[in-house]
């Protein structure tokens, strides 16, 4: 039997009264019977684009941290920023999430958080067609 | 000789009267062509059952692929000082056998008085005859059995017989003409006698229908079934086995190797062959070759193979053991555990064997190119063909892992994907199955090794050395174009071999159990939680420098046995485990991914119009 899924828990709830007070992320509950996390956007660093959407789920897998697939831009086969961004199995099916340093995933929504900020810097500069500075 | 019909339709035929011979004026052609080939057991059995009984005696061939195999003698015909009146029961009967699949009519064989090496004009009418009542029939052979010395081509029968080969071929306009033939005996019998394996060479009209009507009164050698691989002859021999096993030998044979099958029935109760890895080397001895063949077939561990191991580890033959990663650690592993008695194995890997894979696996020159749990499969073989291989060439992110630990008593943990370690782990956990996982680190300077007993309530792999603890950091980098996929490291053989020795100790103390002598040393790290063992394969690395300053009798191999215990919170060994995500999780995922993207597709024509 698979476990009872509760919900976002009270842990990262409490992260992200701290993160985002008023919630200008749109940080969003995402919950089916066996998947448990958030959707969230953040606005880019170069004018005219749209935001970036995420979606962080949970895999029990990997100490319950978070894996990060990127909802919008879907623009990883344009501006791969490889090093952050590895093809992961979840239940069978190969999915493209960002990860941190050595494919590690988040273990809380602080660093879901970083790593989404930091692929969008990355992508966002390229799409702006300026040098990101970094992981070129 | 005279009056033979045969039709692959096996009825009853007329039989065929004797026509005139070879026109006057013409003679036998010259020697042509390639050899005829006679098996050595077709030559004994016309030696027994031929030259014994003057004057003359006779009957018919059956080859398989230009494989002359198989003499149906004639028990029906009336003989006499100078002629072999050849019977209707022969053409009846070879008509059955050639239905019942055991070859196809190539010609006839019959004694002949002394003086008399070559075929007669009735032979060779008799012989065009059935040639023109067969036109499925190319050619029909002619063989003649005298006393005598061999001449030039003549086959030796015995010590004291001769057997000249004729054929008797249609030439370009449709008519038959007869050459002379040279004979080649192919030592079949004899070697298939050597691996233990018996197969009959002949029948005879009265033997054929005994055997129809089941009143053999012992079980005989059976006459092997000619079966088609690829559009290919090849005769099916039988082998003494517990499941259906046989050789399917080639006519080229022993040029061209057998092939070992095993094989079950179907739902339709058809026998379905499953094709065995076969090697064969045509230049050295075949007999050896063909009883590792036979064995493989058979699925016959080596009697005493484990005579030496068995008082440590005792009979590990029931057990299966899951080999996740089939590279230096992972195949070096599982060839410890096949020569220590395991009787089955899953091995899951994505990758072929590449040219790098020599220098630090089990994989030799001829498997460059083969996915690797083929390879290793067929060496594991090898080393005991009774053992048990389920091959799965995937990712292990991609294979049924629930199905695929069903029955497995021991998970062996050598992949270089630690995202679909971390999976597999998680998996064996909560299916309450043992793990043995083995990492190298950098330059393969150290390693780690985790064990993992759930029934032991040790903590689990993530716990031990997941993402984010110290043993990450001395971890190869990724190899971001392989899917973050940890790089290839350069490094010696023999200091992976190291570590994974230490890991296959580990497995063999596991599977042997705690009262064992292989088990023993296990106890006392399980009972103090101490499950992740670090070895260093050089003198001086990590932490050991320190611990051992200045104690310089203090060398490589070194290591420690680190405690770990279960994370209270840990999703896979804690105290509330979350079961892994599954394929409806996957679909699930999958399923918010498209449909949030339709969503913002539909927000930005609403914002974008």
């Amino acid at each position: 039997m698979p476990a009872a899924n509760l919900g976002p828990s009270p842990a990262d709830v409490e992260i992200l009264r701290r993160l985002d007070p008023g919630n200008a992320e749109d940080w969003t509950p995402v919950s089916t019977a066996r998947i448990t996390g958030w959707t969230f956007r953040l606005m880019p660093p170069f004018s005219g684009q749209r935001p970036f959407v995420f979606f962080a789920f949970r895999c029990p897998s990997d100490g319950n941290a978070f894996r990060i697939a990127v909802l919008e831009p879907d623009m990883d086969t344009e501006y791969g920023h490889a090093r952050h961004m590895i093809s992961a199995y979840v239940g069978g099916r190969l999915i493209p999430v960002i990860c941190g340093p050595g494919g590690r995933p988040a273990t809380d929504l602080a660093m879901v958080r970083t790593h989404a900020a930091k692929w969008m810097a990355y992508t966002s500069a390229r799409m702006a067609g300026r040098n990101p500075g970094f992981s070129l | 000789m005279d009056g033979l019909y045969v039709g692959s339709d096996g009825g009853p035929q007329p039989r065929v009267q004797p026509v005139s011979a070879i026109p006057a004026g013409q003679s036998e052609g010259d020697v042509t062509g390639a050899p005829v080939r006679i098996t050595d057991g077709l030559i004994d059995a016309i030696l027994a059952r031929l030259t014994t009984i003057p004057p003359e005696r006779g009957g018919a061939l059956l080859a398989a692929g230009g494989l002359v195999h198989v003499l149906v003698e004639d028990t029906s015909a009336r003989y006499s000082r100078t002629s072999w009146d050849i019977s209707a029961a022969l053409s009846a009967t070879v008509g059955e056998i050639e239905a019942a699949g055991h070859g196809t009519l190539a010609g006839t064989v019959h004694t002949h008085p002394a003086g008399v090496p070559d075929p007669s004009c009735t032979d060779i009418a008799t012989t065009r005859d059935a040639l023109g009542l067969n036109p499925h029939l190319d050619e029909l052979l002619i063989a003649i059995v005298t006393d005598g010395t061999p001449r030039e081509h003549d086959l030796p029968v015995g010590s004291r017989h001769r057997m000249s080969l004729h054929v008797l071929r249609r030439n370009h306009t449709g008519q038959p003409s007869l050459a002379r033939a040279r004979g080649a005996v192919v030592p079949l019998t004899a070697d298939l006698a050597a691996a233990g394996i018996t197969i009959a060479s002949a029948t005879s009209i009265t033997s054929w229908r005994r055997t129809r009507r089941g009143r053999t009164a012992r079980p005989r050698a059976e006459l092997p079934t000619v079966v088609m691989l690829n559009h290919d002859p090849r005769l099916a021999v039988q082998v003494r086995s517990a499941r259906p096993a046989a050789l399917l030998i080639h006519p080229a044979y022993p040029q061209v190797g057998p092939i070992a099958v095993t094989g079950h029935q179907d739902a339709g109760s058809r026998a379905v062959l499953q094709p065995l890895p076969s090697p064969w080397d045509p230049v050295t001895e075949p007999g050896p070759q063909l009883t590792a063949l036979a064995r493989a077939a058979a699925g016959r561990r080596i009697a005493g193979s484990t005579k030496r191991v068995w008082p440590v580890a005792g009979a590990l033959s029931g057990r299966r053991v899951l080999i996740a990663g089939a590279g230096s650690v992972g195949s070096r592993i599982a060839e410890d555990l096949v020569r220590s008695g395991v009787g089955a194995f899953t091995i899951i890997d994505p990758d072929r064997v590449d040219a790098p894979n020599l220098a630090r696996t089990v994989y030799s020159a001829a498997d460059i190119g083969a996915p690797k749990p083929d390879a290793l499969a067929r060496r594991l073989r090898a080393i005991d063909p009774a053992v048990m291989v389920d091959r799965h060439a995937t990712a292990l992110g991609a294979a049924d892992l629930p199905q695929a630990l069903a029955g497995v008593s021991l998970v062996v943990a050598a992949t270089d994907d630690m995202t679909e370690q971390a999976l597999l782990a998680h998996h064996a956990y909560a299916a309450g199955v043992s793990l043995v996982a083995c990492a190298l680190y950098k330059k393969a300077a150290a390693g780690e090794v985790v064990l993992s007993v759930p029934a032991a309530g040790t903590a689990c792999w993530w716990c031990a050395v997941g993402a984010g603890t110290p043993s990450d950091f001395y971890r190869p980098g990724r190899d971001y174009g392989l899917h973050g996929r940890l790089a290839g490291e350069s490094a010696l053989g023999p200091s992976i071999h190291l570590v994974a020795g230490v890991a296959a100790s580990a497995a063999l103390g596991l599977l042997a159990g705690p009262r064992s002598q292989a088990g023993r040393h296990l106890k006392r790290l399980l009972s103090q939680r101490r499950t992740l063992g670090l070895i260093a394969t050089t003198p001086t690395w990590g932490f050991f420098k320190t611990v051992f300053a200045g104690m310089d009798h203090q060398h490589a191999p070194q290591s420690v046995w680190v405690r770990v215990e279960p994370e209270a919170d840990c999703p896979v060994c804690g105290a509330r485990p979350d079961p892994p995500l599954d394929a409806q999780a996957g679909t699930d995922i999958a399923a918010i991914i498209r449909e949030r993207r339709q969503n913002l597709d539909h927000e930005t024509q609403v914002i974008f119009p």
